[in-house]
């Protein structure tokens, strides 16, 4: 008899509460990806940054005034995923296996079509060469490929280092990885440890946990799009904001 | 029957082609086919190959000295992680840590000898020509100068090179400076000692309140780790942090309590709390009794703080007067830190709000105490393995203006920048000269007279520092990851080459001495990185068994000392810094009768090197994301910004009597009314440059002519028309 492999539903919780703007994350998340270093003049719209930390304001007068950071990535949406309906070179794939929605370089050919369904406006297009300063390519991360100019990429849960857990497991008779063999490069590098990653189908997981808690919310909800990752603040004024259609969030990149 | 094609039925078959072409994948293909082939990058992108290899060591871009696991390819460091259960950063790395290895490619990386000629022009000069010009110097200033007249700025005081610098110096009479460090207000509470202490470091870990006068106690203070540690602990189990600080700071926004305080009055709260401790008996009595030598008498303390009540000290600071009282009775209610923050680019609070903020750790009884001041035994560090007189050690700010002929630069990245101003004041305006062994572009060393570069942290062996909240001394190793390209070189060889008198051992030879002495001691124990765990120091066998853990990425720390608090004195023992104490109540004069409208606070963000360069992929990320405007953006609060005229997005001169610089109005309705807040460190542009003119322009303003203090600056705030 087959020995069955329970589904996995790999997602995240960020606690807004605990983050502090550092952006570590999203410096972890570049170096991990080989996320390139685009020139100067790409502004604030035309970037990439598959884990982009926003700051946000309750807009009120001092001693009223709050700021939070709000760090969005692919929300790897578990339900009619958007972008994989709209893209005509099917270079979106959702692994039924594990629920993390991929980006496929090589098929992609630059349409963006995918970047106008998100709304999270999480996916970034490659608008130059990448670019690194003069010598420091062979600093990069050998497991990624770093992508072409012309293509569309966004965070991926660090698919390389699931791979490579997954690599680890079998070659020690394993089906199975272990929790903590597989780690996003933002959640291990949060120095506050605001972000939680692991399977959100073992109820018994601290994400599953946490995603089920009374703290617990997801942006822009009532798309229904099922966004596996979650959300976690005591702030009610953050909440209301991330339930907003667009998300009021300044510095988005250009659809 | 004849077949004939009519013209409709032609136009019928292509019409119909065309339309199921374009239903067919074909153009869609070409269209990606088209995508590729303009996809010609500019470069082949050549990923690293080889053996992989896994190598621990401790990061050396701050004195942090967090502890790293680095994943190498062929060579190349392509991945750094933390170190799960490092006794110092618990697996805490910032994001400096994670990209800092970019450093050593940076476009602002010095790759050759340069030194200024008579034209003014920099020019490129080989190894030998700069170190026989280097010591041409020498002789000349040791044949004219007096004591002092050649110095040494050492960003990380304190480490074995440092020993080795003070004795270089002694044989030339010369004078070993300290940069500025987080932990240098600490010597300010060692002189309100009287007679010899020890080392101290902060117990922030088993405190129940942090008094925090601006330091970044939740961005990465000390180890970096403590406050990932302090964010993460409950409520219950953490200490309470009180900030007082005029920034909306991350850690102003995070801490339990934020203290808005107006601009320079810290002297004035710290007195004012103390006021509220003497005046309601919440102070150690027993200690104050036994030890404290100024709080009675004509001019004593219980006198000076008597003039501070809360109600006073609110009109002047701006903290309501009830607050002052909760958050002293909190402080008094059992063991406290106070941390007299220094800001990466605003510089250390001035003397006087130092020994007013230490005085509250003396009165309720912290020095000495778990949870409060600790003493760290120096182990191994006193010694030097051969005999010699070490040159002391002073503050920047105690070196008297005009008394350096010859000041040298030491490489270290000390992440605090210090106004140019300052540094020049303190040459001799005539012969003064700068020799900078930085690897980088440095603002403060941009007019350097001679520059040899040197190593970068992840290229040589070092001593990583130990943090300020520390409890214990410790030594860990920063161990090549990469190799030191071959114009760079150490500065002790430097020093060694030049050396006329002196013999100066190699950074390896002190360091191998340190461990030596270390084991010898056998006490405290060693950290074994790739196991996780710590054992006895006592199971090293042979003192070869403790170097090899240490250049294996391994820690020695200490075993904890004990510490009883000497005689004190509250007010210190400077007699112009009691004289300034009584004077804080008199409202500050505006230097040479300049107008001010507007009150400027330069500033520096943690962990993004105050004055070295920026690693691109941070550069890059912060410029995208906003998340740490740089120099290019002033920030002011929406009723300022109204009063004067400007609207967010706006560009304003901020002008003061030596210059201006022009920046792009943010606006923050977290900052107080009447002060603008501008960033200095590297810019965001240009791949994170800190070069002359990238970022440093903040700190050409301030004159910093009473007390090399530059955190608060009389200014005007201008409409730049375009």
């Amino acid at each position: 008899m087959t020995k069955t492999t329970p589904q996995k539903r790999y997602g995240m919780v960020i606690d807004i509460d605990r983050c502090d703007g550092c952006g570590a994350c999203m410096v972890a998340c570049s170096l991990e990806n080989n996320v390139s270093v685009v020139p100067p003049e790409a502004g604030i719209h035309r970037g990439l940054t598959w884990i982009r930390v926003y700051s946000v304001t309750n807009e009120k007068e001092y001693p009223h005034s709050d700021t939070a950071y709000l760090p969005v990535s692919c929300q790897h949406c578990g339900n009619e995923t958007p972008c994989v309906g709209v893209c005509p070179q099917s270079a979106v794939d959702v692994d039924p296996k594990n629920g993390i929605v991929s980006q496929i370089p090589e098929r992609c050919m630059g349409c963006r079509y995918c970047m106008v369904a998100c709304p999270y406006h999480a996916r970034y297009f490659n608008w130059w060469d990448p670019v690194w300063p003069e010598g420091t390519e062979h600093l990069l991360n050998p497991g990624v490929t770093p992508r072409m100019r012309g293509v569309v990429e966004k965070c991926n849960f660090c698919h390389g280092r699931h791979h490579a857990a997954q690599e680890r497991a079998a070659s020690e008779g394993r089906s199975e990885i272990e929790p903590n063999e597989y780690q996003t490069a933002c959640a291990e590098a949060c120095p506050n440890g605001a972000i939680t990653f692991g399977d959100l189908a073992d109820k018994d997981s601290e994400v599953a946990k946490l995603a089920a808690g009374p703290e617990s919310f997801q942006l822009l909800k009532t798309l229904g799009t099922g966004p596996k990752v979650y959300y976690l603040t005591q702030r009610g004024w953050v909440r209301d904001m991330a339930a907003k259609t667009p998300l009021p969030l300044d510095g988005q990149p250009d659809d | 029957m004849g077949f004939s094609v009519k013209r409709r039925d032609f136009l019928g078959l292509v019409g119909g082609g065309a339309v199921g072409a374009a239903l067919s994948p074909a153009p869609w293909k070409g269209l990606d086919d088209i995508a590729i082939w303009t996809q010609n990058w500019s470069w082949k992108p050549r990923l690293p190959r080889g053996p992989v290899e896994v190598a621990f060591t401790h990061c050396g871009l701050c004195h942090a000295g967090c502890g790293l696991k680095v994943r190498s390819v062929g060579g190349s460091p392509v991945g750094v992680h933390g170190v799960p259960g490092h006794p110092l950063s618990a697996g805490f790395v910032c994001a400096l840590g994670l990209a800092g290895r970019y450093l050593s490619y940076h476009p602002s990386r010095i790759v050759e000898p340069t030194i200024v000629g008579a034209d003014g022009q920099r020019r490129g000069i080989p190894f030998k020509a700069a170190v026989r010009q280097l010591g041409d110097w020498l002789d000349d200033t040791r044949s004219g100068g007096g004591h002092g007249s050649v110095a040494i700025l050492d960003n990380r005081p304190g480490r074995m090179r440092s020993l080795a610098y003070r004795k270089w110096l002694g044989a030339l009479d010369g004078a070993h400076i300290k940069g500025l460090r987080e932990d240098t207000p600490i010597n300010r509470l060692r002189a309100m000692l009287d007679g010899p202490a020890p080392e101290l470091g902060l117990d922030i870990a088993r405190a129940r309140t942090v008094l925090s006068f601006g330091a970044p106690v939740l961005e990465g203070l000390g180890s970096g780790e403590a406050g990932s540690q302090l964010r993460g602990r409950s409520d219950s189990d953490k200490p309470y942090i009180v900030q007082i600080e005029t920034r909306p700071s991350r850690t102003a926004r995070g801490a339990d309590l934020w203290l808005r305080i107006a601009p320079g009055t810290e002297t004035v709260l710290a007195l004012g709390l103390a006021n509220v401790l003497v005046s309601e008996g919440l102070y150690d009595k027993e200690i104050i009794a036994q030890q404290a030598l100024d709080l009675d008498g004509p001019g004593g303390y219980r006198e000076l703080v008597a003039r501070f009540s809360p109600k006073k000290v609110s009109r002047i600071t701006g903290i309501d007067a009830a607050t002052i009282k909760k958050v002293a009775r909190r402080f008094a209610s059992g063991p406290a830190v106070v941390i007299p923050g220094v800001d990466p680019g605003g510089g250390p609070l001035s003397a006087e709000a130092q020994t007013a903020a230490f005085s509250l750790s003396l009165l309720n009884g912290d020095v000495g105490r778990p949870g409060g001041v600790v003493a760290r035994r120096a182990s191994g560090t006193t010694q030097l393995p051969r005999e010699g007189r070490l040159a002391d050690t002073v503050e920047l700010a105690d070196v008297p203006d005009g008394s350096i002929r010859l000041l040298i630069a030491d490489g270290v990245a000390g992440g605090f920048a210090i106004p140019t101003s300052l540094l020049e004041r303190k040459l001799n305006p005539s012969e003064g000269r700068v020799v900078s062994l930085a690897p980088f572009e440095r603002s403060a060393l941009h007019g350097a007279d001679l520059v040899i570069p040197s190593t970068t942290p992840f290229e040589s062996i070092d001593e990583a520092g130990v943090p300020i909240d520390a409890p214990v001394d410790s030594m860990g190793l920063t161990v090549p990851s990469m190799r030191a390209p071959d114009y760079s070189v150490d500065s002790l060889r430097v020093l060694s080459m030049v050396a006329k008198s002196s013999v100066v051992p190699t950074i390896t030879e002190l360091l191998r001495g340190r461990s030596d002495r270390i084991h010898a001691g056998e006490r405290g124990s060693v950290f074994d990185p790739s196991k996780g765990e710590s054992v006895p120091l006592t199971e090293f066998k042979t003192n070869g068994d403790l170097w090899r853990a240490l250049t294996s990425g391994g820690l020695w720390t200490d075993a904890s000392a004990t510490f009883s608090c000497p005689p004190f004195r509250l007010m210190g023992a400077n007699a112009a810094i009691r004289d300034r104490l009584h004077r804080a109540l008199e409202q500050p004069s505006t230097a040479d009768g300049w107008a001010h409208e507007i009150t400027l606070m330069p500033f520096g963000w943690r962990d993004a090197s105050g004055d070295g360069p920026l690693p691109p992929v941070m550069a890059k990320l912060f410029r995208e994301t906003r998340l740490r405007l740089d120099s290019r953006f002033a920030t002011i609060c929406p009723k300022t910004a109204g009063d004067l005229g400007f609207v967010e997005g706006d560009k304003a001169s901020i002008k003061t009597s030596l210059g201006s610089i022009t920046v792009e109005v943010v606006l923050d309705p977290a900052v107080v009314d009447g002060v603008v807040h501008v960033a200095v460190g590297p810019s965001t542009e240009a791949f994170g440059d800190a070069s002359r003119g990238k970022g440093d322009q903040p700190l050409d303003l301030p004159s910093c002519e009473n007390d090399a203090c530059w955190r608060v600056i009389p200014a005007k705030m201008l409409e730049v028309v375009s």
